[in-house]
């Protein structure tokens, strides 16, 4: 494909997943040859965070839905006129869609959906997604059923793209090695988890299958890691010591690399029971060759297949998930095969580049319309 | 808020810049970030470069490029007397320009001389541990190499950059290269006289001046027929140099398709229009490779004792094809043992080629 010109706009102030995916596919796509430019409100994180990383911003007043939005983001187009503008949240595809309205040489509008938050189902919204968005992308299979359901779209109007990651960063290492770095203990078997400490993680049916699984045999002493932090923690920490296993658990809190963490575990659990899109953590503990056991919750199961790439257990069930938990530790050729099958699955669906692909190939389909 | 070197270079108090690249045509191609990136942050500077003639068309036009100064490669061959003119010519051009800072990107002796000589008040080079004291002490700055890491070569050019305070945006890291009005003209003739107006087609480019680098003819042949197969139209080139020829020649002798043959018969220039026409282009590592991704058109490389890391397709959709069964590349080495035959190109197999350019192809709706 030719060098397009492309904006990323960005209304919202949060800094967090959604914001680090339009850096990466800004930075992909320059580095692909296209012009790309990022359009947030100056008070944006992610107009202080792109200039680092080499990417141009324009701050424009669009953090709410108003009139002056409009008009400045109608000013920028006519400006520097734009094949495609990106749209992430609903605020900036609102006023990217007015600004649109009657413009010459007017952008074509893919609109990228991140949340599962509903989509309200009245004439407005119909116009937005159904006719100023020439595409709809969305971060996963089942919130794109949910954008086709919600927004009467023809499927073929909605792409699910999911978010790359850095398989660079992502990598199998040296599990005695990191142990050691970490202070954690090399005999053991770790079970791991990276998840913000939420009931609907499911860390406290975990902590019970840990403490249930109670063997002294050498290689067998169970601990659990629990990275990140939230407002579940204390009651996580009281549980813990009601169970009587503080030796047994760690609890390091948020970490800003996680790779060091997620390069001692013997494999990756994440049990959890609602509100899961397509949990970051989980594909990236593949991308590291582990062994993951994980619930059909969301879209886990776009991403994890039971026997072949992990294990699925059912959710809220400490007993289901402890049989998960030893049958990978007292198995270690499948431990070996799910983690590299998972890994494999990795770097053919979850890497940047295939996310670039998907997108160029949008590009190309919504020009060509 | 980083605030760079402490050495760092008040790009106020400079006036004209000369920014010297003596190597072949794909490196000067690499270094055009450097004119871009420079002019970007300090637009009111002129920018000269200095190449070597047959490069020369790499950075003509360029729109941060003041003047392209050149050394002609046969000034070796000539006369004693004629060379010595030849050189003084050049010294008193460039020194009437007065240069106030001088960016030297290789490791040519020249860069030294020119520092001293042309009394830059500042000079930057790359740090060569291995050069004598009379070479490092010309430069009042030396920028970093990576020491057992693989860098980019434009990354590498811009430490230049870097080095003296000017930290480059991405998009100012784009090759520029600007085929120009005569050149699109040409090709826009010779496509249209083989029936290519506005057809779209797929340039390919298989020789490389240096044959250690390239694709064995069979295979070439191979993809030309499998692409003509499936309707694609192909278009062939090769520099005018007698040995690329041959191989263009031995190429079509094996295919039963007919593809436009345009080998010898393109400027540089012209090389660069003809690629900005093609949906896709398909090469080895070498200067049309550069240009191609110049353009902004998707690549397909095939790479073998060069490493992509360095040199590969820069700033455009591409796909690098290379051997995953010969953990001795990249070796950096003229064919295996120094033999001109690289094992890992020539047991490349066609399929894996083929996949790269359907993966480029789909991409493009």
């Amino acid at each position: 494909m030719k060098r397009l010109r492309l904006i990323h706009t960005e209304s919202s102030c949060g800094w967090g997943g959604q914001e680090l995916r339009v850096l990466a596919e800004a930075a992909g796509m320059v580095g692909r040859g296209h012009d790309v430019l990022i359009v947030a409100p100056a008070e944006a994180p992610i107009v202080r965070e792109a200039p680092g990383r080499g990417l141009s911003t324009v701050a424009l007043p669009i953090a709410r839905k108003r009139l002056s939005g409009v008009l400045a983001m109608r000013r920028l187009l006519r400006e520097r006129p734009a094949d495609i503008v990106i749209t992430h949240s609903s605020t900036d595809s609102w006023l990217v869609a007015l600004a649109c309205i009657g413009l010459a040489h007017a952008p074509r509008i893919v609109r990228i959906r991140h949340v599962s938050a509903p989509i309200a189902d009245n004439a407005p919204n119909r116009w937005l997604y159904g006719r100023a968005a020439a595409h709809v992308v969305t971060t996963g299979e089942a919130l794109r059923l949910q954008v086709i359901r919600e927004a009467h779209l023809a499927p073929e109007r909605v792409t699910s793209v999911p978010t790359g990651i850095d398989l660079g960063r992502f990598s199998p290492g040296d599990r005695v090695q990191a142990r050691a770095a970490l202070s954690l203990p090399v005999e053991a078997f770790i079970v791991g988890i990276v998840a913000t400490l939420r009931s609907w993680k499911g860390h406290r049916y975990l902590v019970d299958a840990v403490a249930a699984l109670k063997d002294e045999r050498e290689g067998n002493d169970m601990r659990l890691v629990i990275v990140g932090d939230g407002p579940g923690r204390d009651n996580l920490r009281e549980q813990v010591r009601a169970l009587g296993i503080e030796d047994r658990v760690v609890m390091p809190g948020n970490q800003s690399d996680v790779v060091p963490w997620l390069q001692t575990f013997d494999l990756f659990a994440l049990p959890s029971y609602a509100n899961e899109g397509v949990p970051q953590a989980l594909m990236q503990a593949m991308a590291c060759g582990l062994p993951v056991v994980t619930t059909p919750v969301g879209a886990i199961g776009e991403i994890v297949s039971d026997g072949n790439t992990g294990i699925m257990v059912t959710p809220r069930d400490a007993e289901a998930l402890g049989a998960a938990l030893a049958r990978l530790r007292d198995d270690p050729p499948l431990r070996e095969r799910l983690g590299a099958a998972g890994m494999a699955q990795a770097h053919q669906r979850f890497s940047e580049a295939r996310m670039l692909d998907d997108m160029e190939r949008i590009f190309a389909a919504v020009l060509a319309q | 808020m980083f605030t760079g070197p402490s050495d760092r270079i008040d790009l106020t108090s400079i006036r004209r810049v000369l920014v010297v690249k003596l190597r072949h045509h794909g490196d000067v191609l690499l270094a055009s970030p450097v004119f871009s990136a420079l002019k970007a942050h300090a637009p009111k500077v002129e920018i000269d470069a200095l190449v070597y003639a047959d490069t020369r068309d790499m950075l003509s036009l360029h729109p941060a490029i003041s003047e392209v100064h050149c050394i002609g490669r046969e000034w070796k061959s000539m006369m004693a007397g004629e060379h010595l003119a030849a050189e003084w010519r050049l010294f008193r051009q460039l020194k009437a320009r007065n240069y106030d800072l001088l960016i030297h990107l290789t490791e040519h002796t020249r860069g030294a001389w020119l520092a001293r000589g042309l009394g830059c008040r500042f000079a930057v080079a790359p740090n060569r541990r291995n050069k004598p004291k009379f070479w490092r002490n010309s430069f009042t700055h030396r920028y970093g190499l990576p020491l057992n890491a693989r860098r980019h070569v434009v990354e590498s050019n811009l430490d230049s950059l870097r080095r003296i305070g000017v930290q480059p945006a991405l998009a100012e890291r784009r090759l520029v290269l600007v085929p120009g009005e005569v050149a699109e003209g040409q090709v826009r003739d010779l496509l249209s006289a083989h029936g290519l107006a506005d057809t779209p087609f797929i340039h390919l480019h298989p020789a490389s001046r240096w044959q250690f680098k390239c694709w064995p003819v069979e295979h070439m042949a191979g993809l030309i027929d499998t692409l003509a197969a499936r309707g694609e139209r192909v278009v062939l080139t090769a520099a005018p140099a007698d040995e690329e020829r041959a191989m263009v020649r031995a190429i079509m002798a094996r295919c039963k398709s007919a593809p436009v043959d345009l080998s010898g018969q393109l400027t540089l220039k012209a090389l660069a229009a003809l690629t900005d026409r093609a949906k896709l282009f398909v090469g080895v590592d070498s200067a049309p490779m550069h240009i191609a991704a110049a353009m902004g058109t998707p690549v397909v490389a095939l790479f073998g004792p060069s490493g992509e890391a360095e040199w590969g397709p820069w700033q455009v959709s591409h796909r690098v094809v290379s051997s995953d069964a010969h953990p001795c590349r990249p070796c950096g080495i003229d064919g295996c043992g120094g033999g001109k035959v690289s094992d890992c190109l020539v047991q490349l197999p066609l399929q894996r080629v083929l996949r790269a350019v359907d993966e480029l192809l789909a991409m493009q709706g």
